[in-house]
């Protein structure tokens, strides 16, 4: 068994539209090792949620995975069948959503919603009649309880919109855990909720994670939470990675000018009554993408060198960025 | 549902009936035509003998006495004597009320059994041909007139194919004893198998034609919530977790796709009741549409007053029935 729990390589995801086509991730690397929390930050538009759709195969028309390979586990997952794919999902690759208030189902009971997954999933349950609704009964008390909802026993037959939206977040990781999978991606997990709730559904993402021995991937636009969280943290712009590595490192030292300016513009105590400064200017449309570095309309520190195409380059052991800025030899 | 909201619910028929009361009575006294004068017809009679028939109606009193004297009557559920059969007016009414009334739950069950698979299957493939051409037909559906679409099954079934009879509920010859007044069932209950067919046949038609608008309506209503709900993020969840997709599609989007098409379903029943005097003319169906659509010709004021309230209270009930099964479908909602 590898170290190496989720491979993608070269991940080209594009959205047919009216307007064009539109390149939603292009040629995104990522690789999660077993135990890992790794965390994915960037704007809205960037295509961090579509590079983990793409990778559970959730990607919707008339969006669709047009190159790259993605390696689970060991198994190629564009290979296979959608019902080999369904059996992947849920069990061994599960997902969280931003706002567990949409992404419950408000007609069906809490219960009803832990029960299919492991319905679905888990190969342990006795085969059939009272003893599997009793099995599984057990285990969504149990899960229930494992993410902290007090007397589950009688809230399983309630509907999501008789808890708080703390606790309907807790049922979603829930639900997500409850085949217990080997890589759990957890999409916006806390914007949707207030900042004392936020800290605690991230304890418990963290606690869950040490004591399943799960990889994590965190999809998140706060630095902050990466920087508490998270082993490693990828940052994305535009469809592209432009920097990744350890956390300490990248929040430490960034190498990208957009990482740089992205740990710039976070208010900080000590900077108080200065203005926040923004990163200038707008994301580039995704419709006909000239080759040239993807930041280079917004960077500060552009050159003419800059209009060509820019690739990743080593930025120290185990880092790497995506600007011709980095020398090459520190690696 | 508390006792207090089912109160005002009822309370709330009150006005309402009292206004269609109105509108009936002076709709019908503002019709030209003079119901003593239809039933002389062409015999000769004197004129003290024509007022003697005008007095036993009751017709020489003024105009508002003769409402105010319906609506005493009324609320002692004594809707007075039907000019032309000499009877009760309820008496006459329970009695058609069965045929149409089974008619119209045929109807029902053909529109929601033909529109929410081919709505789901629509949505599911939009922008299909299928899609298309359902698209296509829904519009038809719900502007194709009912007696013209009814004529034309007639030619091409009854008349042309000669497979289906032109018109009644059964055939002389299947008649069965009267315990329900739904042929349907009693047929099944003298263990009549063949005068159950019959009247299969017979009803087969008229229903069709009756619910073809409301298959329309219930086609593209499902069709558009379903594609809604597909859009949704518990929909994309359910698919997270690796369900099969019948689970998905059925269990997750169906199940909150039908809230509005129920409650469109129930609510467009009402409408049912209007389509029947079209129907049941057509096909020469005994119920209280032709009922009603004869006594207005006959200006058989008594029997036209009693059906139209009857069609205001269930109109308001089904309307009704549609707020309480939306709370049933929809766990957000208490009433």
């Amino acid at each position: 068994m590898t170290q190496t729990l989720l491979d993608v390589r070269g991940l080209r995801t594009v959205f047919e539209t009216r307007a064009g086509r539109v390149c939603a991730v292009d040629g995104v690397d990522v690789t999660v090792q077993r135990g890992e929390c790794l965390g994915v930050v960037g704007e809205s538009g960037s295509g961090k949620s579509v590079t983990f759709s793409s990778v559970m195969g959730l990607v919707k028309s008339p969006g669709r995975v047009d190159e790259g390979t993605i390696s689970f586990d060991g198994r190629d997952l564009r290979a296979l069948s959608p019902a080999e794919m369904r059996a992947v999902r849920g069990r061994d690759i599960a997902m969280t959503m931003q706002d567990a208030l949409t992404a419950l189902n408000p007609a069906l009971t809490v219960g009803e919603q832990i029960a299919e997954v492991l319905e679905a999933h888990d190969e342990t349950l006795p085969p059939r009649g009272a003893a599997r609704r009793a099995a599984i009964r057990a285990k969504s008390v149990e899960m229930l309880g494992l993410v902290g909802i007090p007397s589950a026993e009688n809230r399983l037959r309630q509907y999501p919109h008789e808890f708080s939206g703390g606790m309907r977040q807790r049922i979603m990781i829930a639900i997500a855990l409850a085949c217990r999978p080997k890589l759990l991606i957890a999409d916006e997990p806390t914007t949707a909720l207030d900042v004392t709730i936020q800290a605690q559904v991230l304890e418990l993402i963290s606690d869950i994670r040490a004591r399943l021995g799960m990889s994590v991937v965190l999809i998140t636009h706060d630095l902050g939470v990466v920087a508490e969280h998270c082993d490693r943290v990828m940052v994305m712009y535009a469809g592209q990675v432009v920097e990744e590595g350890p956390t300490a490192q990248v929040i430490g030292d960034p190498q990208h000018p957009y990482t740089q300016g992205l740990l710039a513009s976070i208010p900080r105590p000590g900077l108080r009554g200065q203005p926040i400064r923004p990163i200038e200017g707008q994301v580039p449309d995704l419709i006909g993408l000239a080759p040239q570095c993807r930041f280079y309309s917004r960077c500060t520190r552009r050159t003419d060198a800059c209009l060509a195409p820019v690739e990743m380059r080593a930025a120290g052991p185990n880092r790497r960025a995506r600007c011709i800025l980095i020398e090459e030899d520190r690696a | 549902m508390s006792l207090g909201k089912l109160l005002e619910r009822i309370l709330q028929l009150v006005p309402v009936l009292l206004g269609v009361s109105l509108i009936v009575f002076v709709m019908m006294a503002l019709t030209p035509g003079d119901p003593v004068q239809i039933m002389i017809g062409d015999q000769s009679i004197t004129p003290e003998q024509e007022a003697e028939l005008r007095r036993g109606l009751g017709l020489d009193r003024p105009l508002v006495e003769r409402f105010f004297v319906f609506i005493g009557n009324a609320v002692q559920f004594d809707f007075g004597t039907s000019f032309y059969h000499r009877r009760p007016v309820g008496e006459v009414i329970a009695e058609r009320l069965p045929a149409t009334i089974e008619l119209s739950l045929v109807a029902l069950i053909v529109a929601l059994v033909t529109a929410i698979p081919l709505g789901v299957l629509a949505a599911i493939k939009k922008n299909s041909i299928f899609d298309r051409l359902a698209t296509v037909g829904s519009l038809l559906g719900v502007s194709l007139p009912g007696f013209w679409f009814g004529i034309l099954l007639l030619m091409l079934f009854a008349v042309h194919l000669q497979i289906l009879p032109v018109s009644g509920r059964i055939g002389f010859s299947s008649e069965v004893p009267t315990v329900t007044g739904f042929l349907l069932i009693d047929t099944l209950l003298a263990g009549n198998l063949r005068a159950f067919g019959d009247a299969c046949r017979h009803i087969l038609l008229p229903a069709i034609t009756l619910g073809l608008p409301m298959t329309a309506i219930l086609m593209r209503v499902t069709r558009t919530s379903m594609l809604e709900v597909l859009r949704q993020d518990y929909v994309t969840f359910a698919d997270a977790k690796g369900l099969s997709r019948r689970r998905v599609l059925f269990r997750h989007a169906l199940k909150n796709a039908l809230i509005p098409t129920v409650s469109v379903a129930a609510i467009e029943t009402g409408s049912l009741l209007g389509g029947n005097m079209i129907v049941e003319t057509v096909f020469g169906w005994p119920g209280l549409g032709r009922l009603v659509v004869e006594s207005i010709f006959l200006r058989n004021y008594p029997l036209v007053q009693a059906a139209v309230l009857f069609y205001a209270v269930t109109y308001v009930l089904l309307n009704f029935v549609a707020d309480i099964l939306y709370t049933v479908l929809n766990p957000r909602v208490k009433l």
